[in-house]
């Protein structure tokens, strides 16, 4: 290399160096990939999805502007008001099982046992595993014809008909609020038991040595410390709920009779399975509003 | 489990709050408590083939999915007393009802975009395809699953081969579009993706008074045939 080439290499190198000294500089480079992400995948596909509510566009034609004439449709329309409705009671009710469970789960873990970590980790399966898979086991179980949960049931004497898990609208709902729960348990768990282990032992044991029960400590000492994570585990997981598809979509795919249907199914069946592209966009954007109440 | 009756009348007008409607779904309420699995509701599109193979149930609406997988699998497939299942199975057409006999029989076509830059060989090749020759190639070995389209197919030499499959050379002729007496449009492929008929069905099979559920069907209908 010839000493020309060396200086201008070392100029080079000491440009951009000089360049990723300035605070500001840096900032953008390092931001620069997030944001990049952000406005292709959530950016972009929400005002897409805005400006396809208030266009009639179909599948295969050219969309004209309607205004609020989509919301408007939907409003008014009965099968869109049941579906909202089932998406509140899905959500209170898995939320509610969720944090309950997974409360109680983590004060569990949080002592002292035998194989603790083995414990730990694999409480965290129904997470891991994919939600499709899991809830295609579920519905394995729940079968109309074939379900093993009323085949053990018959055998053993407690049924003589069989249980309408999935065909009865009630009963299929809260089969969903189950697997639901069953799935979110583990995050709530886990990230509760985070919370639980930044406790100072100290606290419970002086709140023991004044006398206070074991209730009065888990109400007084740990309940409190916790609530922090506690709001951010419960918002995420409301999230989460409230725009939930997947589980719905593969375990009754929203029936019997819209009975479990949520806004992202049918928003998914009008606007991909009918192909009403602005009519889907519009329902799914009546998440939009609760999900910013809620955050 | 489609009991048919008109949605929508020649002009595009909904016409399914009718006292026959009413009849109808009346009619298969207790039809429904009688004769059918109280798991129905919660089936998808295979349910019903599971459930007649494994012998839960003996009658369904079905093309010949079931039978060819019968024939396809002789062994696994038996009847309560050990026979081979297949030698136990008939096809037959929907029973008529009062106005005549009605079936749905899904419907394939083929399309070609407008926006294609290869239109013309697109349409050469469906040309190619449904050229008689060609076609005939694959309905034969379609033994009887795809119904014959016209009148034509009806009187093919394939028709002779299984006496099982003989009620699918006629079924055409009562078959109707959805939408009937309407268009097969946009509009009844809404009502169809929506499950609307299917929901006012089963909403009073779950107990809605009939006449609430035909009136919150022809309801849905009339918002999307504005």
């Amino acid at each position: 290399m010839t000493s020309d080439a060396l200086q201008r290499e070392r100029v080079h190198v000491s440009r951009l160096t000089r360049a990723l000294e300035n605070e500001k500089l840096l900032a953008v480079a390092l931001l620069a990939p997030a944001v990049i992400i952000l406005v292709l995948f959530i950016a972009y596909p929400f005002v897409m999805a805005i400006w396809l509510s208030l266009t009639n566009l179909r599948v295969g034609g050219v969309g004209e502007f309607v205004g609020l004439d989509n919301f408007i449709k939907a409003w008014h329309d009965t099968i869109f008001r049941t579906v909202f409705w089932n998406t509140f009671f899905y959500t209170f009710w898995a939320t509610v099982f969720k944090l309950a469970l997974g409360m109680w789960l983590a004060l569990l873990l949080n002592r002292h046992f035998r194989m603790k970590r083995i414990i730990r980790a694999s409480m965290l399966l129904p997470f891991i595993i994919p939600t499709v898979l899991s809830t295609f086991a579920w519905r394995w179980m729940f079968d109309p014809t074939f379900s093993v949960v009323n085949w053990v049931l018959y055998h053993i004497g407690f049924i003589t008909v069989r249980l309408p898990f999935l065909s009865d609208g009630d009963w299929a709902m809260w089969c969903a609020i189950l697997v639901n729960t069953w799935r979110g348990v583990p995050f709530f768990a886990i990230t509760l038991l985070a919370g639980l282990q930044t406790i100072s032992p100290d606290l419970h044991e002086a709140a023991a040595l004044d006398g206070a029960n074991a209730w009065q400590r888990f109400w007084h000492v740990t309940w409190p410390l916790l609530m922090p994570v506690t709001l951010v585990v419960v918002v995420f997981s409301v999230i989460q709920t409230f725009s939930d598809f997947q589980l719905i979509y593969v375990l009754t795919g929203g029936g019997p009779a819209n009975s479990t249907h949520l806004v992202a199914t049918y928003a998914y069946q009008l606007g991909v399975g009918t192909g009403l592209l602005g009519e889907g966009a519009a329902i799914s954007l009546f998440m939009f509003p609760v999900l910013i109440a809620v955050v | 489990m489609v009991i048919w009756w008109a949605e929508i009348d020649k002009t595009g007008k909904v016409v399914l709050d009718s006292k026959e409607t009413l009849a109808s779904v009346q009619f298969f309420t207790a039809f429904w408590k009688e004769a059918h699995d109280e798991g129905g509701l919660a089936w998808d599109d295979t349910n019903n083939n599971r459930a007649f193979l494994s012998g839960e149930i003996s009658a369904t609406l079905n093309g010949a999915s079931i039978y060819v997988e019968s024939l396809r699998k002789p062994d696994q497939y038996k009847t309560d007393k050990g026979a081979r299942l297949n030698t136990d199975i008939l096809h037959a057409g929907l029973p008529g009802g009062p106005a005549g006999r009605y079936a749905y029989h899904t419907a394939f076509s083929h399309m070609i975009m407008k926006y294609s830059k290869n239109q013309k060989p697109a349409k050469e090749f469906l040309r190619w395809a449904h050229a008689k020759d060609n076609y005939e190639k694959w309905f034969v070995v379609q033994k009887g699953f795809a119904a014959a389209p016209t009148k034509v197919w009806e009187s093919h030499a394939m028709w002779t081969q299984n006496p099982v499959m003989l009620p699918f050379k006629t079924a055409l002729q009562h078959g109707r579009a959805m939408g009937y007496a309407g268009e097969p449009n946009r509009k009844a492929a809404e009502v169809w993706n929506k499950y609307i008929i299917t929901d006012m069905y089963a909403k009073a099979v779950q107990g809605m008074k009939a006449e609430e559920t035909v009136r919150w069907a022809a309801g849905e209908l009339r918002k999307i045939y504005v």
